[in-house]
């Protein structure tokens, strides 16, 4: 198990040194520090005043700043949320086949490390890097914007992580794919794929009420039964940030976006360990 | 491969129950403007023509305004209310049609019902079914209020409201009779009015055209199922302590608008003169607001925090407007299990929506 530590820690390593991850967290402390400098809040009592951005007034009514916050929180998570998959699938794309670039490969199956070692570090860095990533954009924004307003809350983060669960199963099928394939492109094709599939699946019952009845329609609510509720995830966050109730069933739906995660991993790993190198 | 397969069932199963559409509330129409069937319903009421007076008598001084365009029919009921310190008009039949009406009514106690109905067999007059609309005005600090009643109130008699004797003839169209300070008059079989003598003569005077017409504020202001003005002095009584005397200070005059068509929605429009002050007042407020609805959730009071929770202050030139609502779900909530038995808008008879569509 410390084999796969080693690699999460090596990928983790490996992203610090990237373009893509040092211009995404440049991009993340920009727009933190915009934030900081021009957004000015006048709270009275609790009710949010005046706001302006960058000297710019943004709307004039006054009302209570948690319920303006709220609107906020909604729009940030849903934006955090869908960007951050996003461009964790393009970002993320060459981590697999990299992993497997010859050379490198036999290098790691030389050292005493099991092939599913192999797979679960590297799948257990980038999910590492997908968690540091909402903890530092996400966090910041929510704790600057908690700072200005007066009004503490931890759920808009709460609710962002849940783009992690989502993207659990999103690099789960990049990562098997690089495997079978190794091409970045295809990785993020694959990914690509899901993520659409997964917002789609959320539609899946209307959907399915527009294919003709019959082995067509079988097959298709077959074959998207399991796929991730990327776009009722998201839905979920909303909820969770802005503190409406938990949608009911969400417990499942992580649950069952992890096993599909999951189970995509095992096909990955029963590819590896079957792999000539 | 075949813990694969397992793991894929298992996600198949853990997906299977059916979308939870997240609920979100939908978006408030806050009673602004005066909507189609306002107008209509206006328009159908301005019919309000002053008589040539039979008899010219001196009528009490009002601090009239200007005399409206007499070419224009006007509502009797603005004509009734006058221009003074306070005037509401109250739209009954819409208010008992309406959601938080029936779940009202729905929850008035056994005995509570059985009173009303041992009052309206007693005076023969049942108002649930024969009001349209319940106004009050007030001219003034020292001046009793007169209640206006109209709709088909042409049978009502002073003993409904234990007022010894008969109805006398006043003017053309209208009968009174007056007892102490207080007065009963009918106009035209359509209005009633009682209360404080002075007051009910004057109105009187006004409908028989004894005097003119003042000139109502409600010329495009009548819309919602409750509104009216009121003059910054009583509004000052409806405020905290510590909101009256800048009330007083930075506005003249304040008008509301109640729509209740579904969830409550109240916007209360702030008019002064000082820029400044009006928009000091404006933040204060907003402020009041917010620590309002913090300390309503502190205190768990349900019904109070939902009514602050879409409030909002906009403020404008020469103005300011109040938005609350009070969400239907939060009063049903507070009413209890009787306001449950209510059934919605649309389950209602075809008969009921007819009516209401031939209303409007």
């Amino acid at each position: 198990m410390n084999a796969a530590v080693h690699i999460a820690f090596d990928i983790v390593r490996e992203a610090s040194a990237r373009r893509w991850f040092l211009a995404f967290a440049a991009v993340l402390t920009l727009l933190n520090l915009a934030v900081i400098v021009g957004l000015r809040m006048d709270v009275v009592d609790g009710a949010l005043a005046a706001t302006r951005l960058f000297g710019e007034a943004m709307g004039h009514d006054i009302r209570s700043a948690d319920h303006v916050l709220r609107h906020v929180f909604e729009a940030a998570t849903y934006t955090a949320y869908y960007a951050g998959l996003a461009f964790g699938i393009l970002a993320c794309s060459d981590f697999g086949p990299e992993l497997l670039a010859p050379g490198r490969i036999e290098h790691l199956l030389s050292l005493p490390i099991r092939r599913a070692e192999l797979l679960l570090g590297t799948f257990a860095g980038v999910f590492s890097l997908c968690l540091l990533g909402v903890s530092y954009g996400a966090g910041a924004f929510f704790l600057i914007l908690s700072a200005k307003s007066g009004v503490w809350t931890l759920w808009p983060l709460l609710g962002t992580y849940l783009a992690s669960v989502a993207f659990f199963a999103l690099y789960a099928c990049m990562l098997t794919t690089a495997i079978f394939v190794r091409s970045a492109s295809l990785s993020a094709a694959a990914g690509g794929v899901l993520f659409v599939a997964g917002i789609a699946s959320g539609q899946r019952d209307p959907i399915a009420v527009l294919i003709e009845q019959g082995v067509g329609r079988d097959i298709f609510l077959a074959l998207s039964a399991p796929l991730p509720r990327i776009s009722e995830l998201a839905d979920a966050a909303a909820a969770i940030a802005v503190g409406d109730p938990t949608p009911d069933g969400l417990a499942r739906r992580v649950a069952g976006t992890l096993a599909f995660g999951m189970a995509i991993l095992a096909v990955g790993a029963w590819r590896l360990e079957n792999k000539d190198f | 491969m075949l813990l694969a397969l397992g793991l894929f069932a298992v996600a198949a199963f853990l997906m299977m129950d059916p979308k939870q559409a997240r609920t979100e509330r939908a978006s408030l129409e806050f009673p602004r403007y005066a909507r189609p069937h306002e107008l209509d319903r206006q328009r159908l009421r301005s019919t309000f023509v002053a008589p040539q007076p039979a008899r010219v008598e001196a009528a009490p001084a009002l601090d009239a305004g200007p005399p409206p365009d007499d070419s224009a029919g006007l509502d009797p009921v603005h004509v009734a209310l006058g221009a003074g310190e306070l005037q509401m008009v109250f739209e009954a039949s819409a208010l008992f049609d309406s959601p938080l009406g029936r779940m009202l009514l729905a929850c008035l106690s056994p005995e509570q019902s059985a009173d009303l109905e041992q009052w309206e067999k007693k005076s023969g007059f049942k108002p649930l079914e024969q009001l349209e609309r319940v106004a009050f005005a007030s001219g003034g600090p020292d001046a009793d209020p007169v209640l206006v009643l109209s709709g088909a109130v042409g049978d009502i008699t002073p003993s409904i409201f234990d007022i010894d004797g008969d109805f006398e003839p006043y003017g053309q169209k209208s009968v009174w009779i007056t007892e102490g300070k207080r007065a009963l008059a009918v106009w035209n079989r359509k209005i009633a009015l009682l209360g404080d003598a002075d007051g009910v003569r004057a109105a009187l005077a006004r409908l028989e055209g004894e005097q003119p017409a003042l000139a109502s504020p409600f010329t495009d202001e009548a819309y919602g199922e409750v509104y009216g003005t009121l003059s910054t002095r009583l509004a000052g009584e409806l405020v905290p302590n510590e909101l009256r005397q800048r009330l007083t200070d930075a506005a003249e005059r304040v008008m509301l608008h109640v729509d209740a068509t579904d969830d409550l929605l109240l916007v209360a429009d702030v008019y002064g003169q000082e820029a400044e002050k009006l928009r000091d007042l404006a933040t204060t407020v907003g402020g009041a607001l917010s620590l309002g609805r913090l300390h309503a959730l502190r205190e768990e009071d349900n019904l109070l925090a939902g009514l602050l929770d879409e409030s909002r202050v906009i403020p404008g030139s020469g103005s300011f407007q109040l938005e609350m609502a009070l969400p239907l779900s939060t009063i049903e909530e507070h009413l209890g299990e009787c306001a449950r038995t209510v059934a919605p808008m649309d389950d209602r008879p075809a008969n009921d929506l007819k009516e209401q569509e031939n209303g409007q």
